[in-house]
């Protein structure tokens, strides 16, 4: 791995880190409303995984899908104006935080029922096969999900149709308030994928660099006919489960472990190790900064979507009478 | 006798084929024996006789398309005699989806036969069935109203508007006398008199605004007007009569009486008041069954005001003095110009006077429910024939309006006649109407 | 125009081989559908004519199929998916309601997701309380699916045509009872548009409402009340959501009495919805209340004695027709 390379991870690490940041503020001043889940934490697993995909490549998110559209290329200020539900939106301010799509870049969306995406990529990726197109599908999924029905259906289906799916469960280590030992009595879910006949790994989610190599990996095999590939990434959110849950239920050393696995600061001891000088990771969270304003600035002067926009479109959809 | 049926093949398989026959007419079977085997669509199945027996017939041979569970064969007592005509024409036995849509199959589907008795009885009612009348019939009254509103069908009560049908006298056919279309239809009918087809009854076109054009909506008043006499027009059958009337007498009379208060038309008042004690039909409020002759005769006035007419009534004339009439003459007049009419008493007989305005004659329409109007044209001097010669009277034509269910030509023509008699010779028949005391009741 | 009598479920085989000989995005996937031509033979013929990529067999995993067809759907291609029996449909409502239904105004206009849901339902010969449904009203009332249910061979097929055709979610129910029947279908291809009501049979006494296995029921109810000079008019929406409004309302403003039937249970129905229309816009027109001739709100019985008396029959269409006009 390059400084290079590592500084461009970096950069999406942070930007996702600050994206978050930047967006509970936003919440506590009342601009976003509803559900916001952040990413914090997580932020490794989406900048790898994503770093190793192709431009044709398709992800499907979670209810927590900010990390991903960003690792994604989305573009922040389309992102921002979409979670404050303003017409420069991704959506048009129609979906907000938990329904963010940017299918310009493959990322069919996020999503607010646990599990619905599983079964949504394995039709991506099937599709691809129909049409006998060189493309995965990057499923992100949770430990959540994989105790709900669609996840062991719809590995299964990846199974037997033999598709170039990529399934990435983050196993932050709660699902919603409830910790991974007291709603699975295997705590290493990748073993599950062994269960449908699907190469399964576990790794560090919290390392940038294993992520990435891993996503590679597991992609080349895709691409090869060889299968769909479960990689269970282990991490641990740095917050609650949404942004209004102050998360009093993790346990406050586990807590203190993982800030001191932190993404970021796991990234910085690489950079140092590949020889670059802290200065240059610190000028790059700079320019994040100033892009960040940028972005929510832009966001703050949108417009709101019209009410009559909104029905216009609700009424081209429905192609006809009532 | 037991029946051979063709067996049921599969879901939703209305038939299958019989494919061979292991047996004969005449063969002793065992219970339990294969007879023949049959096939549908996907798969072949053994027919297997349910009892031992001769197989006395063959129904259906091989090749046949049958339908399912219909009998291919019976196996009985050797010589047993079997009804074939009915087994031919028995349906498919219980228990089988039965095709209604074979052509060849009956008009009404047969449902179970044994377990279900018939169709009109033992059948769960599918919930409430509406159509029966939402109101309990102790709250409709008679004239079929619902807490005062007519207990009519919403298109019962459009129609009634168009073909201008007074709702409050239609008898209802629907439940608990709700008031539906057909009765509408038939008491337009009745009030035609004829038979129009309902379609004839049709919407006057709609007025187009252009440019330039002024919309004047109707006012309160203007569509109260409008309604009235549409429903006269359409609902009245007006017969008119004619009568040129030499006032000179009357004339005179008035300048001798010298009182600016009364005028020409409360003498022609006065003689219609006087007229109508010998003609009580037409001081009557006509219904659809008869009329009803009024005791009293109050005389309703037309008054011409801002955007329509108004008929105030002069009350009990019969019984009131010149003097006191041009009061109260005057009286209602100016009330009815400030929109004010009293409802009480309602008029018997309404006088309609287009005099003062030149107008020499005219049609009036009856104003309902009364039986019959006058109109009064101008007095002006006109040239006459008397005994041979043309000489110069100061004549007016009225015209009666009657309304033909009450009351027949000859019968108006004699009341004209005396009404014409007494207002020629006005100041001999009214003579009493000069001085009485006490004016009205 | 010339024409041939096909079964109803092989005018939908027809439609399904020619969309998919038209379009190669496509497929069709379900339960055995695919070596064995489907339970119903709807699917017949396909497998050996577009191959396993296009004809898909699935284990049985409702939920993850309906899934996998919207995936496919919003990255191009146009699934036909087959769910054996509307009540399974329970399984797969959050890909449906919450995904397919909403995904298009979720993503602001980035994403549609062209999938056709084939079902079949309805009562039929003692196939009992979980395969005899009739949960129509259950798509009705989500925005962003449409909703088909064709009575005939000839709609059957013009109607499947639209439906792959359309680029939003269409929910396809047959029923199990019409696979069977014959009508006339053209030789050549054509489209029923989505959208259309047909009126089966014109009438001026009476306009009567029904889609689906009540549509044969009502033509035979009106044959029967048309020797008692009473001239039903029996309108099929055939599609309900859209729904045809300005044909049942002109229609209702000729007749002035109104009967709507539908097999399934009467309370929360799509008759229930139809009727609120009528009243709101025809309310002058109507001589007697709408009357709704529908299903027992109860689940459906084995014994066949009970079962049929859950569902209208003929002779329950004819009285209701009857009590609309005050006979």
């Amino acid at each position: 791995m390059t400084t290079d390379q590592l500084l461009s991870l970096y950069r999406t690490l942070f930007t996702i880190r600050l994206f978050e940041q930047s967006c509970i503020q936003l919440y506590r001043e009342g601009l976003v409303h509803g559900y916001l889940h952040p990413y914090l934490g997580e932020e490794a697993i989406a900048t790898g995984v994503c770093a190793a995909l192709g431009p044709d490549d398709y992800i499907v998110s979670t209810h927590r899908g900010h990390g991903h559209c960003i690792a994604r290329g989305g573009q922040i200020e389309r992102m921002v104006a979409e979670i404050i539900g303003k017409e420069t939106g991704y959506c048009r301010g129609f979906g907000g935080s938990m329904h963010i799509a940017d299918m310009e870049t493959g990322n069919l969306g996020a999503n607010g029922i646990v599990g619905a995406g599983i079964p949504i990529g394995v039709g991506a990726a099937l599709g691809a096969t129909i049409r006998e197109e060189e493309r995965v599908c990057v499923v992100f999924t949770s430990d959540g999900a994989a105790n709900h029905g669609t996840f062991g259906e719809a590995l299964n289906l990846a199974a037997i149709w033999n598709l170039p799916l990529i399934l990435v469960v983050e196993n932050n280590q709660f699902a919603v308030s409830t910790p991974i030992d007291k709603s699975s009595r295997v705590a290493d879910l990748y073993r599950r994928g062994e269960g449908y006949g699907v190469h399964s790994v576990a790794i560090d989610g919290n390392d940038v660099v294993e992520v990435l190599h891993e996503a590679q990996q597991s992609r080349q095999r895709c691409l090869d006919g060889d299968g769909p590939v479960l990689i269970e990434a282990k991490t641990y959110r740095q917050a609650g489960h949404h942004v209004n849950d102050p998360g009093s239920y993790m346990p406050a050393d586990q807590v203190a472990h993982y800030k001191a696995h932190d993404p970021l600061l796991v990234c910085r001891r690489h950079l140092t190790e590949s020889g670059a000088d802290p200065s240059q990771a610190d000028a790059i969270e700079a320019e994040v900064h100033t892009a960040m304003d940028a972005a929510v600035t832009f966001a703050r002067d949108s417009p709101e979507p019209s009410v009559e926009d909104f029905l216009q479109f609700v009424h081209d959809a429905a192609g006809g009478s009532r | 006798m037991t029946p051979v049926v063709m067996p049921q093949v599969g879901e939703n398989l209305t038939s299958g084929v019989v494919v061979e026959w292991l047996k004969n007419e005449g063969d002793v079977v065992a219970r339990r024996e294969v007879l023949a085997i049959v096939e549908s669509e996907k798969a072949a199945f053994e027919v297997i006789a349910s009892a031992g027996g001769t197989l006395l017939k063959i129904l259906r041979p091989a090749g046949q398309q049958v339908d399912v569970l219909a009998t291919i064969a019976c196996i009985g007592e050797a010589g047993e005699i079997i009804d074939l005509d009915a087994l031919a024409a028995e349906g498919p036995k219980s228990g089988s989806q039965t095709s209604t849509l074979d052509a060849a199959s009956t008009a009404t589907p047969t449902t179970s036969s044994s377990s279900v008795t018939s169709s009109s009885s033992g059948r769960p009612t599918l919930l409430t069935p509406s159509g029966r009348p939402t109101v309990g019939t102790t709250e409709t009254v008679p004239g079929h109203t619902l807490r005062g509103r007519p207990f009519a069908s919403p298109s019962a009560r459009r129609l009634a508007r168009e073909l201008l049908v007074d709702l409050r006298g239609v008898d209802g056919s629907g439940p608990a006398g709700r008031v539906i279309r057909r009765d509408i239809l038939a008491a337009a009918l009745r009030a035609c008199g004829g038979s129009p087809r309902p379609e004839s009854v049709v919407a006057l076109p709609e007025p187009v605004v252009g440019p330039g054009d002024r919309l004047v909506r109707h006012t309160r008043l203007r569509q109260i007007v409008a309604s009235r006499m549409s429903s006269s027009a359409r609902l009245i059958p007006h017969f008119y009569l004619v009568a040129d009337i030499d006032v000179g007498e009357a004339r005179q009379w008035l300048q001798e009486l010298a009182d600016d208060g009364v005028g020409l038309t409360d003498i022609i008042v006065a003689a219609v008041a006087r007229a109508l004690r010998k003609f009580e039909r037409l001081n009557a409020h006509v219904g659809e069954g008869g009329i009803v002759c009024k005791a009293d005769v109050h005389i309703g006035l037309a008054v011409a005001v801002e955007d329509g007419v108004l008929v105030p009534a002069l009350s009990h004339v019969d019984h009131a003095d010149l003097a006191t009439l041009g009061n109260a003459r005057r009286q209602i007049t100016a009330q009815a110009r400030r929109g004010i009419v009293q409802p009480d008493p309602a008029s018997t007989f309404t006088v309609s006077n287009l005099g003062p305005m030149g107008v020499s004659r005219f049609l009036p329409l009856i104003n309902p429910p009364e039986c019959a109007i006058l109109a009064i044209g101008v007095a002006e001097e006109r040239v006459v024939a008397r005994e041979g010669r043309p000489t110069i009277r100061e004549m007016l034509t009225v015209t009666l309006a009657c309304d033909h269910r009450a009351v027949d030509g000859a019968y108006a023509a004699e009341f004209l006649a005396h009404f014409t008699q007494i207002l020629e010779a006005a100041r001999e028949y009214l003579v009493d109407v000069e001085t009485v005391d006490e004016p009205g009741k | 125009m010339t024409t041939r009598d096909l079964l109803y479920r092989d005018a939908l085989n027809e439609a399904l081989h020619e969309a998919m000989d038209l379009d190669p995005t496509v497929f069709c996937i379900g339960v055995g559908i695919a070596e064995r031509g489907g339970s119903y033979k709807v699917t017949d013929g396909l497998l050996a004519k577009y191959g396993p990529k296009r004809v898909i067999d699935t284990p049985i995993a409702e939920a993850s199929v309906v899934g996998t067809g919207v995936g496919a759907a919003i990255t191009g291609m146009r699934p036909v998916v087959e769910i054996l029996f509307v009540d399974f449909s329970l399984l797969v409502m959050d890909q449906l309601v919450n995904q397919a239904a909403k995904l298009h105004l979720m993503t602001g206009g980035q994403g549609s997701v062209p999938l056709v849901l084939r079902t079949q339902g309805g009562v039929g010969d003692g196939v009992a309380a979980q395969h005899s449904q009739s949960l129509e009203a259950l798509f009705y009332h989500i925005p962003g699916l449409k909703l088909v249910m064709p009575s005939t061979p000839y709609d059957a097929k013009g109607l499947l045509r639209a439906a792959i055709a359309d680029d939003g979610p269409v929910i396809f129910i047959e029923h199990k009872l019409l696979y069977m029947t014959q009508g006339p279908v053209p030789e050549e291809e054509y489209v029923v548009e989505l959208g259309s009501a047909d009126t089966k049979r014109t009438g001026r006494d009476c306009t009567l409402i029904a889609w689906s296995n009540m549509i044969p029921r009502s033509l035979e109810a009106a044959e029967l009340l048309s020797a008692e000079g009473l001239e039903v008019e029996v309108i099929d929406p055939r599609t309900l959501v859209p729904f045809d409004h300005a044909t049942v309302l002109e229609s209702v403003r000729r007749t002035e009495h109104v009967v709507i039937v539908q097999e399934a249970v009467r309370r929360g129905g799509i008759a229930s919805d139809i009727a609120s229309v009528i009243q709101a816009e025809a309310f002058d027109y109507l001589d007697a209340p709408i009357e709704i001739v529908a299903g027992l709100d109860t689940p459906v019985p084995y014994s066949r004695p009970l079962e049929q008396a859950c569902i209208p029959q003929v002779e329950d269409i004819v009285a209701g027709v009857k009590r609309a006009v005050y006979s």
